[in-house]
Order: structure tokens, then sequence, then C-alpha cells
């Protein structure tokens, strides 16, 4: 099958003293990457040059998602591929606090189109699998660390995308959280989903290594 | 609705005080300059208004803008009086069309009593709402606004006191020539509407043995020339007849008018000024919002906003804020203009029209100005470090 996601010598330079390089890799539908990797050590910055949110500079590597080479792309085509082909869970579980726990899981429905029911059902059906059903009419601001973790992961899932970034989607988090975004990140790989996760969260990788198996590989985040 | 419509609603409940602050400035500042630029406009053709029809007023040899102020507008007081016999002599000159000889010197009820024929009702395009026109002497026809402010009706008497104006006395020895009211004028919009008519011989009867004339006299005469060449020339006619001076009520006027313009234009400068005042205080309230805003419009940016849609939240809601302050200016200057025809000058044409184009104009110059006030805000918005807000905790 070929590869949804390519990654061939991709580098970033923040400045003259920083530069982070990262390892090649190809990532098909229905497999699960773990980027490894210790603090600092370029994790996220990788997950944000994916996600088209920093550019690729020139001669600083290539990746091709879904067919479509970074590269060639410009910021406004880069936005474009959020939230249908690439999902994104950040590393910080930032939400809308003047809007519902649902609302803030329909946004990137909302931005790009008008929500339908189907959009509406499904999440409310990714709440209810991620065990946060009873939130959805709470504002963000009622709900605990995990929680907003975990509506974090069903915003990122909620447009279908054919890739999922999900930055450090356990940190900090209690065990029943990392259960719960553990089986969802399962559920989503078995589905067809390719996803992309960037943790060093030892729990995490138990989970994820259980459901998925032969599904997940393990790479650190630098060459 | 539209999540941005939602965002820009939560947005603008937030900090109510903030932006109702720079909503009030902002229809302070719109109100202002429209309203002063509506009321120069309305001031104008009212004073174009009333001089309608009079190309030249004759009066006693003075001030040409006093005897303009005082037989056109009645706001001064007469430099004198004319031989009635000079106004005849007028009156046969071949270049006149029509002359209305008055005379003045009395008030009632706060209101001017004038001395005419009822060819002045006339003029005025007046018509009788009730009662008749005045046939005897101390008959007398009110205007409309007269009889509403005085509560004047068919059959009711009233005395006349010396002096016109603010200055007119309570009792000025008339008390032995009591008007009756003959007649209401329906309202005109002109200055008619604050008059009491009545024949000349009324002044004269109540005057009597007071102005020591040994000939019946006029306090002014209107005149309408026949024709442009006419009205060159009857002017130097009229000025050569001794203890007659000419007035052409189009110059005097403009000449009043010019007099006053450096007013408007410090009163515009001022209303500029806070217009200004208003948009730079929408910039300073957007840019304070927006430094608490970040994380959000960057997790707008991350879910796949485009520039486009977050520059459509920041506009929306600036624009939204200068639509709210116009329409309160709206309201504000509707206020202005139902008090100034109910109280300041009433019978006063106010063309609603006129105030809705240059509220229109404001309107668009306001939405300029917030446009331009709003780019620095979008600008900052657009360089936010959508990475750097998705990854601190």
């Amino acid at each position: 099958m070929a590869a949804l996601l390519t990654v061939d010598n991709l580098s970033h330079r923040y400045n003259a003293q920083v530069s982070l390089s990262f390892a090649s890799f190809a990532v098909t539908s229905g497999e699960l990457l773990l980027v490894r990797g210790p603090s600092g050590c370029g994790k996220s910055t990788l997950l944000h040059l994916l996600g088209g949110v920093i550019p690729i500079g020139s001669n600083a590597g290539a990746a091709v998602i879904d067919g479509q080479a970074l590269t060639a792309l410009t910021g406004a085509e880069r936005d474009a591929l959020r939230p249908f082909v690439v999902g994104w869970m950040p590393q910080r579980h930032s939400m809308i606090n003047s809007i519902s726990v649902l609302d803030n899981v329909l946004l990137p429905v909302a931005l790009a189109r008008k929500v339908m029911a189907a959009d509406r059902a499904r999440a409310v059906d990714l709440l209810r699998a991620l065990d946060i059903e009873v939130l959805a009419t709470r504002r963000p601001a009622e709900i605990s660390v995990g929680q907003s973790a975990r509506v974090n992961l069903a915003r990122a899932l909620v447009t279908q995308p054919k890739l999922l970034l999900a930055d450090e989607p356990t940190a900090a988090l209690d065990a029943e959280s990392v259960v719960a975004v553990a089986s969802q990140l399962s559920a989503y790989v078995h589905g067809g989903g390719c996803a992309l996760v960037a943790s060093h969260d030892a729990r995490l990788r138990e989970r994820l290594l259980a459901a998925l198996g032969t599904r997940m590989s393990e790479r650190d985040a630098s060459q | 609705m539209s999540v941005i419509v939602r965002l820009i609603a939560n947005f603008l409940r937030e900090r109510p005080w903030q932006f109702a602050l720079a909503v009030t400035l902002c229809a302070l500042g719109l109100a202002s300059a429209v309203g002063i630029v509506w009321l120069q406009s309305v001031l104008e053709s009212h004073a174009r208004r009333q001089a309608e029809g009079i190309d030249i007023v004759v009066g006693a040899k003075g001030s040409a803008l006093q005897n303009v102020l005082t037989a056109v507008y009645y706001l001064d007081v007469p430099n004198g009086n004319i031989r009635l016999s000079d106004v005849e002599k007028l009156r046969s000159h071949p270049q006149v069309a029509q002359v209305i000889p008055l005379a003045m010197g009395d008030s009632a009820a706060g209101a001017r009593i004038v001395g005419a024929g009822n060819e002045f009702v006339d003029f005025y395009g007046a018509t009788v709402a009730s009662g008749a026109l005045p046939s005897a002497p101390l008959e007398a026809v009110i205007g409309a606004s007269v009889a509403t402010r005085a509560k004047l009706k068919i059959g009711d008497q009233f005395v006349g006191a010396h002096g016109m104006g603010d200055g007119a006395e309570e009792v000025g020895g008339h008390e032995s020539y009591p008007y009756v009211v003959t007649g209401i004028l329906k309202p005109t919009g002109r200055v008619i509407d604050q008059l009491v008519v009545t024949p000349m011989q009324s002044v004269w009867l109540v005057h009597e043995g007071h102005t020591g004339a040994t000939e019946p006299e006029a306090t002014f005469a209107l005149v309408k020339a026949r024709g442009p060449v006419a009205m060159a020339t009857l002017p130097r006619f009229i000025n050569s007849i001794d203890g007659l001076q000419a007035a052409v009520p189009a110059m005097e006027s403009a000449r009043l008018l010019t007099s006053f313009d450096w007013v408007a234009v410090v009163v515009k400068a001022f209303a500029a000024i806070l217009i200004f005042a208003a948009m730079a205080s929408l910039l300073g309230a957007l840019l304070q919002a927006l430094a608490r805003r970040e994380p959000e419009i960057a997790l707008l940016r991350a879910m796949g906003a485009s520039r486009l849609r977050i520059a459509s939240l920041v506009f929306g809601e600036s624009l939204l804020l200068v639509l709210v302050g116009a329409l309160l200016a709206g309201c504000l200057l509707a206020a202005g203009a139902w008090a100034m025809t109910t109280f300041v000058l009433p019978g006063i044409g106010i063309d609603a029209t006129d105030g809705i184009l240059l509220w229109l104009a404001g309107l668009t110059v306001a939405l300029l100005l917030a446009f331009v006030a709003t780019i620095p805000v979008l600008w900052r918005s657009f360089s936010i470090d959508v990475a750097a807000q998705m990854s601190s905790r």
C-alpha cells in the first residue's frame, strides 16, 4: 500500500544556534507511528511542520501527505489541509471558553462548512467513545485537564481525517484518561486512519502496543 | 448561527463596558459631525425659505442687516419708520411687481404684531384654518404657533405690549385697545406662523399720538421686483429717496452666514476630533482584547481557519461596534431634530431625507475609519505564532 505520509530528510532551523534534523520515514493508512524522544528533541516541531503551521524551508527536506508535497503548497493550501486531511491534536489542550464542549468538538467543521446532523452525531459518538458524553453541554472551564485532552482528541477526529497528528496526547493525564485516549487512537487506526503520535509517555506506549501490535511502529524524532 | 457570528457576540459580551465606551464615543462623534452639517443645512434652507419672494426690504436708514433681520426673520428691532407716501412712490414704479407695507412696534404673548393688509397673509401662502381674516382695525388673525403657544381661540381678546421680542414691556399702555382674534392660520413652516397679523390701521390707532409723525407711517415695505434687471437698479432708486434704505435679504443673509463660517469650522473640527478619538478608543479596545485572545485565534488557525476567516472575525467585531454606534447616533439625531422642531424652532422645516443621507455619509466615513483602525489589529492577529501558542502549556 502507498504511504499516506512520507518524510524525507526533513530539517528545521529556528535560528543560527538551534537547528533540528528529523529521521526519514513513511506511514500508511491503518498504521500508527509513535515518535519518541526527550523534551526539546523536536517532536512538536516535526508535527508543526507536517501540520502546516510552520512552513518547510527551502533545502530543508520534503514531506508528502496524501500525495501532496508540503513544500509545493502555499500557506493557504497548507491551512486547507486542516482539518479534513490532517487532524491535529495540539500539545496545548486549548478550547474556546465561550462555547460548549460539543461546539468545541465541532469547531473544525463549523469553520469549514455548515455543521450537518451527521457531524453532530459523529461528535456525540466520539464523546461517548471517550466516556465524556455527559460533558457535551458544559463549558471548557468546567472540565478537568484529562477531560480536556479527550475533548481535544474528539475534535481532531470529528472530521475523519486521513492523518492524525497527536502531540503529547496524554502528558500529565491520569490513568483513566490515558486508557480512553489510547483506546480511541487504536480505534481510529483500526478503522483505517493513519496516526503520528509524539509522546514519551510509557503508559500510552504500552496501551497502544497491546491494542495495535504490528500496526504500530516507533521511531526517534531526530536523526 | 455561524461560529464566527457566535464568537463575535461572545467577544462583545466579555467586556461590555470597554466596548460600550467605544460605541458611545463613536455615536457622539458621528452624531456631532452629522448634526452640525445637517443643522447648518437646515438653518440655511430655513433662512432661504423665510426670504422667499422678498427681493428687497425697504426700511429706515441705518443697518441694512438689521432691517433684514427685523422685516424678514423678526429677530431684531427696526431702525425707524418710513413715510407711507414714499412707499406709494415705490408702488407706482414700473420695475416693482408688488409692495407690502408693514407696521410694527408691539408684541403679544411673545409674538410680534404686524400691521399689514391681507395680501401679507397671501404673500406667505397662508390660509385660514378657522375663523376669518381681519376686516376692521383691532381684529387680528394669528399664526398657528402663536395659537398653540398662547392658547388663543377665535373671539379671544388680548392686549399688545409695547416693544418686540424679549424686551417687550408687560404692560405698554395699550390696554384701551384690545385686539380680538378673528382667525387662526394653518401652519406654513414660514415666519407667519409666529406672527399676529392685523390691519395697519390697528397699529396707527394704538400708537396714535405716540410717534409724533405728521403723516401715516410704515416700518418696512417688502418689495418684489420685476426681474433681475429691476433687482439691480431698484436699490439705487430706493436709496435715492430721502429716509429710505434698500436691503437685499439674499445678500445680507449670505454676509451674516459667512461671518459665522469660522464657528462651523471649529465645531466640525471638534466633531472630527471626536470621531478620531472614537476610532482610537476602538483600536485600543480591539488591541487589548486581541492580546487576551491570542490563544483563541491561534486555535482557530490550528483548526483550519483561513486568514480570511480571521479577518472576517476581527473586521466583523470592529464594524459591528461602529454600526451600533451609528444606530445610536441616528437615534440621537432623530431626538435632536424632534427637540429642535418642538422646542427651539417650532415650524422649522426639517428634511428627514437630508438627515438620512448625511447620516449614511457619516456612517460610510466611520466604517472606512474603523476599517483603517482595524488594520493594525488584523496585522497582529496574522502574526500570532500558532505553533508556539499550541505548544506551551
